[in-house]
């Protein structure tokens, strides 16, 4: 699958642009805030349907217009598809305006789940570096969104569950004693752990084939001098263990064993939602002890694997999108991850402040552009 | 500083509003809708208002709604006493009875367990259908509570209670649409549920 055209009116800082790509690497050149991550968002945007930047579609209107539009053709299994998407600001009354946002697919207007079902891509954004870095619910929210997308059950047991914790919470906050407490629980931890065990299994085996995939491309990024290895930290289990009824007995003798400590702290303490994961490299968590380039390179190398996953799901590669990702990784490092990505054959577009970053046999196979107050020249 | 009703449309406005459903705007446009009509047209409508209210009652067995004592399907001596569907929601009675298919008893919950809503075990007809139970001779019970976590849970509440009564127990279970309520399940899918209905486990 790969984009051959984008047009853009009114988008961002871009008023007026119209470009073409190749099946293969798209470089864009150029200096601090003259929109190279803002073009990644439009290309996202066609093949998505939403920003991966922000949840305020105004935002992606040129602040002196009212409406945008973009227009992009997407090659998929030798089949064109033509996807415009345009929004405007309709005045409501006197001083409320209303977005509407329409999604056309051959110009037939359709929801953008149609456009998600057809269509994918994968962004490394400096923001991903959090994956490492930030909170907890971080990397619990990356596995939830990636695991939903390849597994829609996932989803369903993560919705109930989270019902049930707050159901369960509610309980715990209320002021009656403490066997009536225990009992109203009681009506609740089988589904709690029903449910909970499932997430925490599915978690365990989805990182287990992601780590599987990541840490052979990070190793072929570092020339082999530094392995991959991702953890699952749940706080009801020792070890990474692949079995359900295991999970479920361990989690219901926890949250036995732990009771008292839920009834006065007030809330559930024990399962899923408290889980976490550690990527280590040559054994070393690398959200404590990983130089910047590390950790920026096993970012990279988890998106490679989610590429890996999508290809194996869907059958064909989606779009990778790189924003500014040449920066704090070495020469070695930068060379091999062109290579990798030339020899998949993953169409690719890929930001940066400078060309010297690109060796000359890349820059002979790719297409070169510049980015320029909004405007784009070939170069 | 925005415009005001005059005191009694404003008040009627209020009222509407309370409705489930029913938002400010249709607020508005439903009170402005009862001006327009004649005192006739709004008195009728006033009285059938009380009329339903002072009328209507709940079956002293089932829970379903009726206007005498007992309802109509408790009445029936062609239905099968053997056997009782739980519902949630008289709704949900109304939506399995107009499949045509079901030809027991119902008992109806009043809704399901749900602290965030402020729903315990004991707020529901629970100890009503127990007493059932163990009055009546009942071979079956199916819960037909809603296939979402609420519905769940309180189907495996119930499950546990009636377990001792060697009662047969089965769950509705197939073809309802995974979170959806009842009373959305369309008569096919409902019919289908009904037949494929599972001994819990
Ligand atoms: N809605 C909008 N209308 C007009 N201009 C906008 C709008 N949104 C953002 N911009 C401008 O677009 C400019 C380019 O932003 P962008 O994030 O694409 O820069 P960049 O080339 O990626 O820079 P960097 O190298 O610093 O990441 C910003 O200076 C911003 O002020
Ligand atoms: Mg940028
Ligand atoms: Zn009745």
């Amino acid at each position: 699958m790969y984009l051959k055209t984008l047009r853009l009116n009114n988008y961002r800082n871009f008023l007026k642009l119209s470009i073409n790509f190749t099946p293969n690497l798209n470089i864009f050149i150029g200096d601090n805030a003259q929109g190279k991550t803002n073009l990644l968002e439009a290309l996202y945007l066609i093949i998505r349907g939403n920003s991966y930047r922000t949840k305020n579609d105004q935002e992606l209107i040129n602040w002196s217009n009212k409406s945008t539009c973009l227009y992009g053709e997407i090659n998929k299994d030798e089949e064109n598809f033509q996807i415009n998407l345009s929004l405007e600001k309709k005045l409501e009354s006197f001083n409320k305006f209303k977005l509407i946002k329409t999604i056309k697919i051959n110009q037939n207007i359709q929801r953008k789940s149609i456009l998600n079902k057809e269509f994918k891509g994968v962004v490394f954004s400096p923001e991903h570096l959090q994956i490492i870095k930030g909170a907890p619910s971080i990397r619990r929210k990356f596995l939830n969104e990636q695991i939903s997308q390849i597994y829609p059950l996932y989803y369903r047991h993560l919705t109930d569950y989270y019902r049930i914790l707050g159901q369960r919470n509610n309980i715990l906050k209320k002021e009656i004693n403490q066997r009536g407490l225990r009992e109203r629980l009681l009506i609740w931890d089988p589904q709690l752990i029903e449910k909970g065990s499932f997430l925490i299994l599915t978690r365990i085996r989805f990182l287990k084939k992601i780590n599987y995939l990541a840490d052979k491309f990070h190793q072929k990024i570092t020339k082999g001098k530094e392995n991959l290895k991702i953890i699952y930290q749940s706080n009801i289990l020792k070890d990474q263990q692949e079995n359900i009824s295991f999970i479920s007995r361990a989690f219901e003798d926890k949250i036995k064993e732990h009771k008292e400590k839920e009834i006065k702290y007030k809330i559930s303490l024990f399962g899923p939602h408290r889980d976490d994961f550690l990527v280590c490299i040559n054994e070393f968590n690398i959200a404590s002890y990983g130089s910047q380039g590390q950790q920026r390179t096993s970012v990279l190398s988890l998106k490679l694997a989610e590429l890996e996953l999508i290809k194996e799901r869907e059958g064909v590669y989606p779009i990778f999108l790189l924003d500014d990702v040449m920066s704090e990784l070495d020469e070695e490092r930068r060379h091999f991850l062109l290579e990798l990505i030339m020899d998949k054959k993953v169409q690719t577009f890929i930001t940066s402040i400078s060309l010297d970053y690109f060796n000359s046999n890349i820059k002979e196979k790719s297409k070169i552009s510049k980015i320029e107050g909004g405007k784009i020249f070939a170069l | 500083m925005s415009f005001r009703y005059t005191k009694p449309l404003a008040r009627l406005i209020d009222e509407f509003s309370k409705m489930p459903g029913i938002g400010p705007k249709t607020a508005q446009k439903l009170a402005f809708y009862i001006l327009k009509n004649s005192s006739e047209r709004v008195a009728s409508l006033a009285k059938a208002i009380l009329e339903a209210k002072e009328k209507v009652k709940h079956c002293s067995i089932c829970g379903n709604i009726t206007d005498q004592e007992v309802c109509e399907i408790c009445q029936n001596i062609n239905r099968d006493k053997s056997i009782i569907c739980v519902v949630e929601k008289v709704r949900d009675l109304i939506a399995i009875e107009n499949t045509g298919e079901y030809k027991g008893l119902y008992h109806v919950l009043e809704g399901a367990i749900s602290p965030l809503d402020g729903i315990e075990p004991e707020n529901l007809k629970i100890d009503s259908l127990l007493k059932r139970l163990k009055t009546e001779k009942i071979k079956e019970i199916i819960l037909a509570t809603n296939p979402n976590i609420e519905g769940e849970v309180t189907a495996s509440y119930l499950n546990r209670l009636i377990e001792p009564l060697n009662i047969k127990v089965t769950r509705i279970a197939y073809g309802v649409p995974i979170g959806g309520s009842l009373e959305f399940a369309d008569e096919v899918t409902l019919t289908q549920a009904l037949m494929g209905r599972q001994k819990i486990k």
